[in-house]
């Protein structure tokens, strides 16, 4: 065996990005199973209420190093796993490995190395395919754009409505607190791109997308879809062609 | 198994109020029932996870249940709210926002998947994962198990979700019925029947005995035996108040032990780790850490199952204290606080299990002596005071000492070859004899002190209790009515010396009729104000001897000084026999069976 006792690796020079993609999934699940190919790692998970799910696709090319021989899964549980990742700094190198004895190995290296060795865990749950969905509504803006969106619209609701009619984005939210409207289009700047085959209008949870949204930590972008009455899907593009997603399923009134 | 398959006998079960019907439904059910699920579907029909003595329970909170709820059906938790004003059960409310429901899944978007139904194994191990779940997060984490669940629940079986999560699915079904359930679905004979109920008793719980006997039919019963740390359904005693039937009923010789006014334990010991149940086989270890070390060191048996009564004492005078006082070490804080503040005493009647044997079908008296012979008796450890009865002037007289030292009475127990341990049974082996009548206090009296009880501890060099009298007018004598020891603050036990001091003589003083020895005797003179709970009879108390009762006086039960010196009272000023005999006619009641 060319890895000797190490059955999987990578490394990243930067830590921050691995970070935020851990706190992105944590935000709908405590355990989480990676799945590591040749070709990348990657995780699909759904939140135990079944509404909202997560999907992370991080090819070879989003890392410094990879190397894996054959698939391999990857549990671990997310608190502890935050907690080891917060040891590390900036300016370390992290490196991850599985070692034969199944074990992840969390390596942060600068100057000193320092590692860290936790048992996996066996998590058993049901594969979840990717849904494969086609939307009217294709937006593309900074993610912080939506993010204040969703914050005003938190204080007014617990939902919030997206709507888009010709080159408009809405995201409004009305209860018995008031109400509030975020308008967005390429015109204003606050829409790079926005593209609308049919006008279409759906409701979402905020105690979902509030969570959601903190994704945007991890990427300047985002790309949102949604059709009337279908789930929302969020994606965040990682440098390196790395990618997070979100679906939510729609409140239908 | 699916869900829907056990609400459709719920549905039915709660439109019956025929205990016959009932049986019927349940055996459809445990003939359809697979084995390997059949111990969850007995819980949940129980409306359990797990038997009691496990201490799991589900009783999520309503709040946080509307918060699922409303999570999985889209109304707003005050819409729920008021929905559930309106309609008075939760089950309700669930069935019908969720008939109503907004909130769409994801799985109903995604291609590859089917509506898929609910199982029971999947219903139950949600439910345990949410009576399990705890630490930081873990409303949240409750809240979302059971909005999963409700969302993929139809409206009927999200009603008995409900139900059953908030703790309060009500079939109406006796364990009873399911023992007899279970018989006639695994077995037909009368004999089994009582085979299962045993085993039951013995177990405590219902879902292994119905396990066990889709496994491998009645000879899986027949493994089920006393297991250290699960506790045995206890055996109960009938009640009579006739001395003269309890005789008769008993076969003319018996045994009788006091019943002390405390609470019923069964302690299960193995090694140094001791767990204790109530009455009702509760887990109540922590409440009592104190008894747990008197099993750990009175016993010598490695292995054990004891029980006993849990008695609160007043460690100055030695008296018993009244069962409420005992309750105030049923608390979920200030365990240690309220063990220095109502320390106990435990009194060992039975043995059901030592060191590998089963004790249940031996009779009384050896599983008496094997008590006897693994109890290493201390100042708080003591085996209950017995006695062999074979008249009635003697269970009178055993009666009447045990009410004195303030206990209800007496448990009388039958001695033949055939008194074994009936477990979970109420029957005539055993018989409650308990003071009938007692009589409330609500005036308080005036007494005089005419003798005194040196103080242990703390009140070294003062009292520990004052024995006291009433003025017998017609005799112009003092009788004894009490001793009483609390109610004196530290000044109170620092000054009684020396306002007692010019009064103390040798001997009782002459116009004292006193049965009891006192440790000092005084002349009568000073009157203390006394409020007790209540007058019962007493064979050591000599106010009102032979005027209610052949060979009884009259006693205050739990004595305590207000704190008033009446010293504009003269002794022959203080309350009189014949107003406590007007007192205990006047305030006679029956008392209430606890």
């Amino acid at each position: 065996m060319i890895l000797g006792a190490c059955m999987f690796r990578f490394s990243l020079s930067e830590i921050k990005i691995w970070r935020s993609v851990v706190d992105a999934i944590s935000e709908i699940i405590d355990e989480a199973n990676f799945v590591a190919t040749p070709e990348g790692l990657s995780l699909r998970a759904m939140d135990p209420s079944h509404v909202a799910m997560v999907e992370v696709e991080l090819p070879k090319s989003f890392f410094d190093e990879y190397e894996c021989e054959e698939n391999i899964n990857i549990g671990v549980n997310l608190d502890e796993f935050r907690k080891i990742l917060r040891r590390g700094s900036a300016k370390d190198k992290l490196s991850l490995e599985v070692t034969s004895d199944r074990k992840l190995k969390i390596i942060f290296s600068n100057k000193a190395e320092r590692s860290f060795s936790i048992p996996l865990l066996d998590i058993a749950g049901e594969e979840i395919a990717s849904p494969s969905l086609e939307f009217d509504v294709y937006g593309r803006l900074a993610s912080e754009v939506f993010e204040d969106a969703i914050k005003d619209a938190s204080l007014i609701s617990d939902y919030v409505k997206i709507s888009a009619d010709g080159d408009v984005l809405k995201i409004s939210a009305s209860g018995e607190r008031g109400d509030v409207e975020v308008k967005l289009s390429e015109a204003s700047g606050s829409l790079i791109e926005l593209n609308v085959k049919e006008p279409s209008s759906s409701t979402y949870s905020l105690n979902y997308l509030e969570d959601l949204v903190k994704a945007s930590r991890a990427s300047e972008i985002l790309v949102l879809e949604f059709s009337t009455d279908m789930p929302l899907k969020l994606s965040f593009e990682l440098p390196n062609e790395g990618r997070i997603t979100y679906y939510l399923a729609p409140r239908v009134e | 198994m699916l869900y829907n398959e056990i609400v459709d006998v719920y549905e039915k079960i709660e439109a019956t109020t025929k205990r016959l019907e009932m049986t019927d439904l349940l055996v459809n059910l445990l003939r359809k029932t697979p084995k390997e699920v059949i111990d969850k579907v007995i819980y949940l029909t129980q409306g359990k996870l797990y038997p009691d003595y496990y201490g799991v329970e589900i009783g999520l909170a309503e709040r946080l249940a509307l918060r699922a709820l409303s999570e999985a059906s889209g109304m707003t938790v005050s819409e729920l709210e008021n929905k559930l004003s309106e309609m008075g059960d939760i089950g309700l409310v669930t069935e019908y926002s969720l008939q109503r429901r907004k909130v769409k899944t994801l799985t109903e978007f995604l291609s590859s998947s089917k509506k898929t139904q609910l199982t029971v194994l999947e219903v139950y191990n949600t439910l345990d994962e949410i009576a399990k779940t705890s630490g930081e997060g873990a409303q949240d984490k409750k809240i979302r198990l059971l909005a999963g669940l409700l969302k993929k629940a139809t409206p009927r079986e999200g009603k008995y979700i409900m139900r059953t999560v908030t703790g309060r699915l009500r079939l109406g079904i006796a364990d009873m019925t399911i023992l007899d359930a279970l018989a006639i679905t695994f077995a037909q004979s009368k004999e089994a029947r009582a085979k299962i109920e045993k085993a039951y008793n013995v177990s405590n719980d219902l879902g292994e005995v119905a396990r066990r006997l889709a496994e491998e039919g009645l000879s899986g019963i027949d493994k089920i035996k006393i297991v250290i740390g699960r506790p045995i359904r206890p055996m109960l005693a009938e009640r009579l108040s006739d001395a003269r039937e309890i005789m008769e009923k008993l076969g003319g010789k018996f045994a009788a032990e006091y019943k002390y006014d405390g609470e019923r334990i069964q302690a299960h010991k193995s090694g140094g780790n001791v767990i204790l149940f109530s009455r009702r086989s509760e887990n109540i270890t922590h409440h009592y850490p104190d008894v747990c070390e008197l099993i750990r060191s009175g016993l010598k048996a490695k292995e054990a199952v004891v029980e006993g009564e849990v008695v609160a004492v007043n460690t100055q005078t030695g008296e018993f204290l009244p069962f409420q006082e005992l309750m105030h070490r049923r608390r979920k804080y200030g365990i240690e606080e309220a063990m220095e503040k109502y320390p106990v005493t435990l009194f060992l009647f039975d043995v059901l299990y030592v060191d590998g044997e089963e004790m249940l079908d031996k009779p009384y008296l050896e599983r008496r002596r094997k008590l006897e012979e693994i109890v290493i008796e201390g100042e708080r450890v003591k085996m209950a005071t017995s006695k062999i009865i074979k008249d009635v002037e003697e269970l009178e007289k055993f009666f009447m000492e045990a009410v004195e030292i303030g206990c209800e009475g007496l448990v009388c127990k039958s001695i033949t070859s055939e008194s074994i341990y009936q477990a979970g049974a109420r029957g005539w082996l055993w018989i409650k004899y308990k003071r009938d009548y007692k009589s409330e206090m609500i005036d308080t009296v005036d007494l005089v002190v005419v003798g005194g009880f040196w103080g242990k501890g703390k009140r070294a060099g003062s009292y520990g209790a004052l024995l006291m009298a009433a003025y017998d007018d017609e005799t112009d004598t003092f009788k004894t009515v009490c001793k009483v020891g609390t109610g004196f603050t530290d000044e109170d036990l620092e000054k009684l010396p020396s306002i007692l001091e010019p009064y103390r003589i040798p001997h009782p003083h002459a116009r004292v009729d006193a049965k009891l020895e006192a440790d000092v005797w005084f002349t009568p003179a000073i009157v203390l104000e006394i409020l007790g709970a209540e007058i019962t009879l007493s064979p050591i108390h000599t106010c009102a001897l032979n005027k209610i009762r052949e060979g009884a006086g009259l006693a205050i039960r739990f004595p305590r000084f207000t704190g008033k010196y009446r010293t504009d009272k003269k002794p022959e000023d203080a309350t009189t026999v014949r107003e406590i005999i007007e007192m205990y006619k006047m305030q006679l009641k029956k008392i209430e069976e606890r």
